[in-house]
């Protein structure tokens, strides 16, 4: 469509920002998220990381208003706060979303299906959906009868194709074979670089955030634990090859793997331990914080 | 644009306007002019229908909410389907130089049957037991028009008393739809903690444990039923009979309880499971005697409202009525557990449409056998034992179904 109407709100402003967001299902059930705060600069892909029930799926529902779970805290997006973003027209427009599971449309062929969907967004990338769907060899059949991978990429189509802003994809690749996770994130990688879209993406696999992602985030207990550069983690997280443990205060956390140490302070984050960096961080990082 | 593409999806589901079309023939060839407005408010209701599960199925998306407009577009489709059908079978009725069609009555049954659909569970069991409730009302008039029931009943709707707070509560349930469209997919989420703290007592919600928690909860749900009752008692003032009142009245309840009772029957294993792990049943016949119990409990579960509105209604009713009321009863009964029986395993979702054509086609051969049953004398004693005896197989049969589901085996 060339009648793309003008941009109400600048381009310039924080994609998201949380501020002590607390959620939690229910008035008497525990909280889920506590005091949850992030904000997501222009341009980075942010790989949210956190055990299974951690919340990773409630602070994505609770920023999209597709939940009432959120009890307190302010979320802002584009600039815009106080409000559920999809009442505004000009947020709905620059936000994508891929649900852990996608469903609905049963009946609809992929066709009619990216027709409806596609119809009401102001501008949509026919190209870039079409190109996709060649390389992901997506059948135009009914999507009920669709393998639960083929549906997660018309989920994903359905979510991109707009070329949306920001971009929150929750475990999207967790259904998906080798070959199209690899032409999902090499995709991801192309919108990124193309329009500078701000991606939040919440996964279980760490070598893919470790592929993608420029920023890390890991959410333990309610909140964020852990927030920085993938390259300031790596500046900070040392690996050793020592032979015996070093003596540590009682707070710190000594960790190994294989013969590999390293320090996890609570306070502090990820103590350097002026050594070389090598080898896979951010699986054992992820286990250090998660493990406190 | 998008008209297109909505009506593009719509066309899609092209087998349920199919399935609907041999009753809608059957209706509108046996019917009469006596029950054209009954007719008018039928058709009404499968529109409602049809709107409600193209709705909920076009709108069981999570991204719903974000995509602009698309909730406005989903409200526009389900407005079409109940504006423009009336609109345009008025029109053509009242240009043959008849009355004004019950605008009122048609559209708040169609924006009940919407509602309903879009807030419940899109299942095949509560597909189906919404279109049984469809057929029973097709099923009552056809069967007033055989039996040429008094026509006050059908005039009455085109009555503009009856008519505006119709049409005013038919707006408040299409804002309730509106509501609804664009409320998120998931307002809350099960809460596994909270539930693993309740008792087994709960758990199992009253089902077979908790028979007088149980009792309230019916009569509460069941209070619109009573609301009825006092609305028909008012009608009999007007001169209808008492009889035609009651059959109504039955009718409604049984409509009002499929839904209900046909997704309950369906997660009745699970209950019994828990009963069977917790050690509540020791043998696998006791814990079939109380599922039974339990079934034929629910299949009754409009049990107060049928008792408060017999007890206004069945004074000066002649025997014979209560006799046909009692044989329509337990066969919808026998309905009701044949549809859990039929529906209660779980079918892929790519069988649905199969699986609710086969539904479809089983009510209405059913509907139409016992029309002309009772058209031809067939309603005596003998099929009060036949409906009975299929009652107790039929039951049986949901038993071992679902002790099998519960995995129960010895």
């Amino acid at each position: 469509m060339n009648d793309v109407p003008e941009q109400v709100l600048p381009m310039e402003a924080v994609p998201l920002s949380i501020a002590g967001l607390g959620a939690g299902y229910g008035p008497d059930s525990p909280d889920v998220l506590r005091d949850f705060s992030i904000e997501l600069q222009p341009g980075t892909i942010t790989g949210l990381l956190g055990r299974n029930g951690s919340g990773k799926t409630t602070v994505m529902e609770v920023v999209l208003g597709l939940t009432f779970a959120g009890r307190e805290g302010s979320v802002t997006m584009f600039g815009e706060g106080s409000q559920p973003p999809y009442w505004r027209r000009e947020v709905s427009n620059r936000v994508g979303y891929v649900p852990q599971r996608f469903s609905g449309f049963g009946w609809l062929k992929v066709d009619a299906c990216l027709a409806l969907v596609s119809a009401h967004y102001d501008h949509w990338d026919y190209d870039l959906a079409d190109r996709l769907r060649r390389e992901w060899r997506l059948q135009n059949r009914r999507i009920g009868e669709l393998p639960p991978g083929d549906r997660q990429k018309v989920a994903v189509l359905l979510a991109i194709g707009h070329r949306p802003d920001l971009l929150m994809l929750d475990e999207p690749v967790s259904s998906l074979d080798p070959s199209a996770r690899r032409d999902f994130l090499a995709a991801l990688v192309e919108l990124n670089a193309d329009q500078g879209q701000t991606v939040l993406l919440a996964s279980h696999v760490t070598s893919d955030i470790e592929r993608l992602a420029t920023h890390i985030a890991i959410l333990h207990r309610g909140r964020i634990a852990c927030h920085a550069a993938l390259d300031e983690i790596r500046d900070r997280l040392g690996v050793a090859t020592l032979d015996t443990p070093p003596p540590l205060p009682p707070e710190k956390t000594f960790a190994s793997h294989g013969n590999r140490y390293w320090i996890w302070d609570p306070h502090d984050g990820c103590l350097p331990a002026n050594v070389r960096i090598e080898g896979t961080l951010l699986e054992d990082l992820f286990l250090a914080v998660t493990s406190k | 644009m998008r008209s297109a593409v909505v009506l593009r999806a719509v066309l899609g589901r092209w087998w349920q306007l199919v399935c609907f079309l041999p009753f809608v023939i059957y209706v509108v060839v046996l019917g009469g002019p006596a029950v054209a407005n009954g007719i008018a408010v039928w058709l009404m209701g499968i529109a409602g229908w049809i709107a409600g599960v193209f709705a909920k199925d076009l709108g069981n998306w999570p991204n719903r909410p974000l995509v602009p407009g698309y909730s406005k577009t989903l409200f526009q489709m389900v407005l079409v389907c109940l504006l423009l059908i009336p609109l345009a079978c008025g029109s053509l009725w009242t240009a043959l130089g008849n009355p004004p069609p019950p605008f009122g009555p048609g559209l708040l049954w169609g924006t009940i049957m919407t509602l309903c659909v879009v807030r419940t569970a899109v299942s095949p069991a509560v597909l189906a037991t919404n279109l049984a409730g469809i057929i029973g009302l097709g099923f009552y008039l056809i069967w007033a028009a055989k039996q040429a029931m008094h026509p006050v009943v059908f005039e009455s709707l085109t009555d503009w008393r009856l008519q505006f707070p119709a049409l005013a509560l038919a707006a408040l349930a299409l804002f309730h739809i509106w509501r609804r469209l664009n409320a998120p997919l998931r307002a809350t989420t099960r809460n596994f903690e909270a539930e693993g703290r309740e008792p087994l007592y709960t758990k199992l919600y009253g089902l077979i444990a908790g028979l007088r928690a149980r009792v309230w909860r019916e009569v509460v749900v069941t209070l619109p039923l009573v609301a009825l009752a006092l609305l028909l008692v008012l009608l009999v003032r007007t001169g209808i009979t008492t009889y035609h009142v009651w059959i109504v009245f039955v009718l409604a309840c049984l409509v009002y309880s499929l839904a209900r009772v046909v997704v309950r029957l369906a997660t009745i294993h699970v209950p019994l499971r828990l009963l069977w792990l917790s050690g509540a049943a020791e043998t696998r016949r006791s814990l079939g005697r109380e599922c039974a119990l339990a079934i034929l409990m629910l299949g009754f579960g409009w049990l107060p409202a049928g008792l408060v509105g017999a007890a206004i209604l069945a004074l000066g009713m002649h025997q014979a009525a209560q006799f046909d009321g009692v044989l329509l009863v337990a066969f919808t009964t026998l309905l009701m557990i044949a549809l859990f029986v039929g529906t209660g395993r779980r079918i892929p979702s790519t069988k649905g449409s199969l699986q609710l054509l086969a539904v479809g086609v089983f009510c209405g051969g059913l509907t139409i056998t016992l029309i002309h049953g009772i058209e031809l004398g067939w309603a005596d004693r003998s099929a009060m034992v036949l409906v009975l005896a299929g009652l107790a197989v039929a039951t049986w049969w949901a038993v071992a179904r679902a002790l099998a589901r519960a995995e129960i085996v010895q």
